[in-house]
């Protein structure tokens, strides 16, 4: 029979063995895929406070991008979500506010559910008043 | 209990029980595929190389030879003839030992450096990039694999030895 020596250091060796093996998959393991895209949205506060991210998606639309990020919220319409709040700054309709969203400083044409998104794009937010 | 031969030829009737207990190992192998990397082989090696010995590696050989039938022939399958020895040999060199606990780190030791020895062939195929990226990537079933092996030889090690014991007795009588 083992003595109780032998399985102490039997164990002891187990452990640290299963230690090493637990910090190494820790350490080691690559990053899970952070999306094929990588773009950027920049959003212009009312206060002028300018906040940019950097999001990495594999989302097609800009909509897939955002939410991904939790950054927008709104209503639903027929024409796809009408984004009323982005990174908590909700647009204040009772003073005439909304989001305008451009890309590369143009103003976008379609809503977020539309407006695909390709790699390396610059979309921009900022409070606009109607 | 009827001490392992230290002769490495097999008698006939020796043979035969050597056969089943690869066939054993790859039946509870297949029926067990379902769990990730939870099976008995390695109990049933530790048992085969205590009653046995070194003809233990005849076993092994029939397990390799079947797996290969039914899950393919692949670079894993050339691990096999190195990974599985690699367990019956300090096996048999410790097969004096009764301690379930002991066979159940020995067990657990291989089923933690699985991965790791299985990447070998990698080093020569894409260097340590690849050996150590392929070692990493199936760590977690390692782990799994470690768990239990420890878990299912702590528990069952003395059973199955007290079965085989008596059925040694009953058909390979000295």
């Amino acid at each position: 029979m083992a003595s109780k020596k032998t399985k102490i250091i039997s164990g002891v060796i187990l452990a640290l063995l299963v230690v090493a093996a637990v910090l190494a998959l820790i350490f080691l393991r690559p990053d899970a895929n952070p999306g094929s895209k990588a773009i950027v949205f920049q959003v212009t506060h009312s206060d002028g406070n300018v906040v940019d991210f950097d999001i990495h998606t594999d989302s097609e639309n800009l909509r897939g991008a955002l939410e991904q990020e939790n950054l927008i919220a709104g209503d639903e319409s027929a024409y796809g979500l009408f984004v009323t709040e982005i990174d908590g700054e909700a647009a204040d309709d009772a003073q005439r506010q909304w989001w305008c969203f451009t890309k590369d400083g143009e103003m976008l044409n379609t809503g977020v559910d539309d407006t695909m998104i390709a790699d390396r794009e610059h979309y921009e937010a900022f409070i606009d008043v109607y | 209990m009827r001490p392992s031969s230290t002769s490495t030829k097999p008698e006939l009737r020796q043979l035969a029980l050597l056969s089943l207990m690869g066939a054993l190992m790859f039946a509870l192998q297949v029926a067990m595929a379902s769990l990730p990397n939870i099976h008995l082989t390695a109990l049933l090696i530790i048992l085969t190389a205590i009653f046995f010995g070194w003809k233990c590696l005849f076993s092994v050989a029939v397990f390799v030879i079947l797996e290969a039938f039914v899950w393919g022939f692949g670079l894993w399958w050339l691990c096999y003839w190195y990974l599985w020895p690699l367990l019956a040999i300090p096996a048999v060199l410790l097969r004096k030992n009764r301690s379930a606990f002991l066979w159940a780190v020995l067990a657990a030791v291989h089923g933690l450096t699985f991965g790791a020895l299985c990447s070998i062939p990698y080093l020569f195929i894409g260097g340590w990039e690849l050996a150590l990226s392929t070692w990493v990537s199936g760590l977690s079933f390692d782990l799994v694999h470690c768990a239990g092996n420890f878990t299912l030889t702590l528990v069952l090690f003395k059973p199955l030895y007290r079965v085989m014991d008596k059925l040694m007795g009953m058909y390979n009588p000295r």
